[in-house]
């Protein structure tokens, strides 16, 4: 059987050769290249996708807790204004709760003043009429005789008035 | 994850389109083989010739085991790429992805996007030509180191090299020629020639060597075997005691080192050559023009 030389160029071998490494490009594109590829597009895609749900449940969360945020501010807003109402307007009872009893009790107290006043000048001239009585009744037993009356009344007056100042 | 049936047998055939083509060239060689006497180292045997125009075309061992690893290669490809899931479950699916990634990480790198279709082709060479150098170590004869092999190659990328220096422009691809001085035309003309020639020699340069210090290994190991064991009697005395394993450990510089790394060399080179030489402003230029003159039209 025949051998060729180390070195001997032929053209073609040289196609043979040229052509082997243009078939196994095509047959690497086709068989190697285009199923990866394809699948590495499509978990790209995958991912993609995965990645833009993501962001669009955060941004729906984080527009919620913005939501809520608001909803719970304006929720303790309303709370406050309530409780200050309340508290004003329970402030505004007590207030006229307050003011009402002091009148009323000012109104009691003068009354009772009043009273206090008139029933000290009706004792006074019981006691008044009492003492002179008293008095004539005395004076008649120790003088054993009649008094005038007119004197007699001027004596008492002055006497009360005497007991009066020194009291 | 249970495989049924039928899946297992298309993945024995896959396996078996793999394996069966270098088994079978093995066999060729084994047939065929003219026991040399001494030491020669000789191209590739040719099985038959077939005549054709300007010279004869051999069918040889060159031809065989090309087609051979062609076929693995095809085989390796649909194995690799059987059932793919966007969700990978598989380990071969796995590999698959890092070798296509890779090397389109390695080519969008060195060559640039616009680049990023040569992906496939640059697969195939590296694929081709460490495939074609490893082939030595199954006792086959490696088809890179046979120069037509490797000048094919060379000159389907000097056609690539050219193709895209066109691109620029015929006018600026001539005038390439002459710069910087119109007498340096023939050099550049002769530099222009040297790079396939360049990339093909060495491929074929650096596997040829490595199978002749093989065979002259081989042979001198016999001899000092001989030396130390001949005085035994019968075939005793001929056995050859340091050609096992010794040979071994030069092969992982020999085949698997120098195959993988000439393979490497020979990507890199048909990368940088077609990215480098690519007159990039110009063809930016030529489609600027090219969309007014469209305007002007519409």
């Amino acid at each position: 059987m025949q051998t060729l030389d180390i070195v001997s160029a032929n053209l073609w071998e040289i196609l043979i050769s040229l052509a082997n490494l243009l078939i196994l490009f095509v047959l690497f594109k086709k068989f190697l290249y285009k199923p990866v590829q394809n699948v590495l597009n499509q978990r790209q895609a995958q991912v993609d996708k995965i990645y833009d749900e993501a962001q669009q449940d955060k941004d729906a969360a984080a527009g919620m807790k913005q939501e809520y945020e608001e909803r719970l501010n304006a929720a303790r807003e309303e709370a406050d204004t309530l409780v200050r109402n309340a508290v004003q307007n329970a402030q505004r009872k007590s207030d006229q709760i307050v003011s009402e009893a002091n009148s009323q009790a000012s109104h009691i107290k003068q009354k009772a003043e009043e009273e206090i006043a008139l029933e000290k000048k009706q004792m006074l001239l019981d006691v008044k009429s009492e003492i002179s009585e008293m008095a004539v009744s005395i004076a008649s037993k120790v003088v054993e005789r009649e008094i005038r009356k007119e004197d007699h009344d001027n004596f008492v007056d002055e006497f009360i008035k005497n007991v009066g100042e020194q009291s | 994850m249970k495989k049924s049936l039928k899946a297992r047998i298309v993945d024995g055939l896959l396996i078996a389109m793999m394996v069966l083509p270098l088994t079978l060239a093995l066999l060729l060689k084994i047939l065929t083989r003219v026991p040399a006497e001494g030491i020669s180292v000789t191209g590739a045997q040719v099985f038959f010739t077939v005549p054709m125009p300007f010279m004869d075309m051999h069918i040889g061992e060159s031809q065989v085991n090309s087609l051979a690893v062609l076929i693995t290669l095809f085989g390796f490809c649909l194995f690799m790429t059987r059932d793919l899931k966007v969700k990978p479950t598989s380990k071969r699916q796995v590999i698959a992805e890092w070798i296509v990634e890779t090397v389109q990480n390695l080519v969008n790198t060195n060559m640039g996007e616009r680049f990023a279709a040569f992906a496939p082709f640059i697969t195939a060479i590296l694929g081709l030509s460490a495939l074609s150098s490893l082939s030595s170590m199954l006792g086959l004869f490696p088809p890179t180191s046979d120069v037509n092999v490797t000048f094919g190659w060379a000159i389907l990328v000097f056609g690539l090299i050219t193709y895209y220096k066109l691109k620029g422009g015929f006018g600026n691809y001539v005038k390439g020629y002459f710069e910087p001085l119109f007498i340096l035309a023939p050099l550049n003309v002769i530099g222009e020639i040297a790079t396939p020639i360049s990339m093909a020699f060495r491929h074929f340069g650096n596997v040829l060597s490595g199978v002749v210090i093989s065979t002259l290994l081989a042979s001198g190991l016999q001899v000092a075997s001989s030396a130390i064991i001949g005085w035994l009697p019968g075939f005793l005395g001929e056995f050859p005691l340091l050609r096992f394993g010794v040979p071994a450990v030069f092969s992982i510089y020999f085949d698997i080192f120098s195959g993988c790394m000439q393979a490497f060399i020979f990507a890199m080179l048909t990368m940088l050559n077609i990215a480098n030489n690519f007159p990039e402003e110009e063809y930016e230029k030529r489609l600027q023009r090219k969309r007014e003159k469209a305007l002007r039209k519409a």
